[in-house]
């Protein structure tokens, strides 16, 4: 112990400090009273302590430290204080720097949000005039008889389309953990469904979720990715093939599993794996793929603290998990 | 005659909307307003004095300066029972709070998301007569 005191306060071998110099070891302020009172608590009502803090050592370093007072009592009266030393400096400046860096992140992801919101209002509001006028254009029988104008319009859809999905991905960061609610899975699954009713009207769908199966989800983002699923499942179909989609739920430890699989035409991971869930990427050519929806799922099942992987083999079909919690 | 009100404070989108409904089968009077104040005080008047020239319809912009479109309607709602106007709130916006937000305002007709076409407008007028 006597080592570790010298090589924590810089201080030559033999070096005994008496109480005063103890004390003033510690950083002038609320160090050093903080050590004052819990060093004289620690005599007169006999209470050890141990806590943190900054000294400046014999070399004039600031270093931070813990400090364990325990008193040695003989007959009801406390005659000194063992004390302790660690150096915590190390530890203590990366929790610092941790904590400012997490602040500034913070900060920083919230100035991104803002202009990000800004940024998509903004340019939907001026693509929809855009596409607004180039309509009240043609309607008004302008000249559209030319070469430029049908491209004008097209690349003006194009615009609309990228700032709308700008504005998915920038709406789906304001839906945060307060709005997860208890939602029956079968209900959802059923839910949606019947919305694309006509669309599955030929495929043979199988559900085996429990009744009672309860998971956390943002309503509307849960609706959202099992739309998505099953669209996909009809769109990447097998020509001449029943499309058939089989919809399972389990519970593993305190996750429910939500498994879509479908017959269709799969996609070869090997190739196309690390990709799948992210922006712009398709890999169907001619099947009018924005490339866009998987990444959106995998957003909104990740702000809802679950996940969505997948398992797919080309010619054989896909199996889409989904991970709640329960 | 009957009016419709167009509150926005981007003249692009003024014209672009007054457009459509001259190109439209509406046959009201149009008055379009770029001063969300201005347009509220004018209305609190006719409202007093149950004036026959309350709008029929209304299309009021969410994101205005100074005076938003939320803040129109809690203004509005303040002088006691609330005028029958058609109001449809305009928005490029497709975030879902404020989806929400006008489920809550029952006042609200509809949240109609920019761009608008004349097709919009037909489905609207249809709707009145109902």
């Amino acid at each position: 112990m006597e080592c570790s005191y010298q090589k924590i306060h810089e201080v030559p071998p033999g070096f005994k400090p008496d109480l005063e110099t103890a004390i003033n070891f510690y950083k002038k302020g609320d160090n050093r009273e903080r050590i004052t009172h819990l060093f004289n608590q620690a005599i007169q009502t006999h209470k050890p302590y141990d806590d943190l803090f900054e000294i400046i050592t014999a070399k004039g370093k600031i270093k931070w430290v813990r400090s364990i007072g325990i008193p040695i009592v003989k007959q009801g009266k406390c005659v000194r204080i063992y004390g302790t030393f660690q150096d915590i400096n190390k530890q203590q400046v990366d929790r610092i720097k941790i904590e400012t860096l997490l602040e500034e992140t913070k900060g920083q992801n919230e100035r991104l949000l803002n202009f990000a919101h800004i940024v998509s209002h903004n340019l939907h509001s001026h693509s929809g005039n855009l596409t607004m006028l180039l309509q009240l254009f043609r309607m008004e029988g302008e000249n559209i008889d030319n070469t430029i104008f049908p491209l004008v319009e097209k690349a003006t859809a194009n615009l609309e389309e990228t700032v709308v999905h700008l504005s998915e991905v920038v709406a789906m960061n304001t839906l945060t953990q307060e709005h997860i609610k208890r939602i029956n899975l079968l209900d959802a699954v059923e839910k949606a469904l019947i919305n694309l009713n006509i669309k599955l009207k030929k495929a043979v769908v199988k559900v085996q979720i429990p009744k009672r199966t309860m998971v956390n989800a943002i309503p509307a983002y849960l609706d959202s990715i099992l739309m998505n699923l099953l669209t996909n499942a009809y769109k990447y179909r097998k020509p001449r093939v029943p499309l058939e989609i089989i919809i399972i739920s389990k519970k593993i430890d305190d996750h429910v599993v939500l498994n879509i699989q479908d017959n269709g035409i799969g996609i070869d991971l090997e190739k196309y794996g690390s990709k799948i869930f992210g922006m712009y990427k398709t890999f169907h050519p001619g099947k009018k793929s924005r490339g866009i929806g998987l990444f959106i799922s995998r957003n909104q099942i990740e702000t809802m603290g679950g996940k969505i992987t997948v398992n797919s083999m080309p010619n054989l079909g896909s199996i889409f998990s989904l991970r709640f919690k329960k | 005659m009957k009016t419709i009100w167009i509150i926005d404070d981007d003249p692009i989108f003024t014209f672009i909307i007054k457009r459509m409904i001259d190109l439209s089968s509406f046959e009201h009077k149009i008055y379009v307003f770029t001063d969300a104040e201005l347009a509220l005080s004018k209305l609190q008047k006719l409202v007093q004095t149950n004036s026959n020239e309350i709008p029929e319809v209304l299309f009021l912009d969410i994101n205005m300066p100074v005076l938003d479109g939320w803040q129109f309607l809690d203004e509005l709602s303040k002088d006691g029972p609330f005028p029958v106007i058609h109001i449809y709130l305009v928005s490029s916006s497709i975030d879902p709070i404020d989806h929400k937000k006008a489920e809550e305002y029952g006042v609200v007709k509809q949240l109609l998301v920019k761009p608008l076409s004349v097709k919009k407008l037909e489905q609207i007028k249809a709707d009145l007569n109902k």
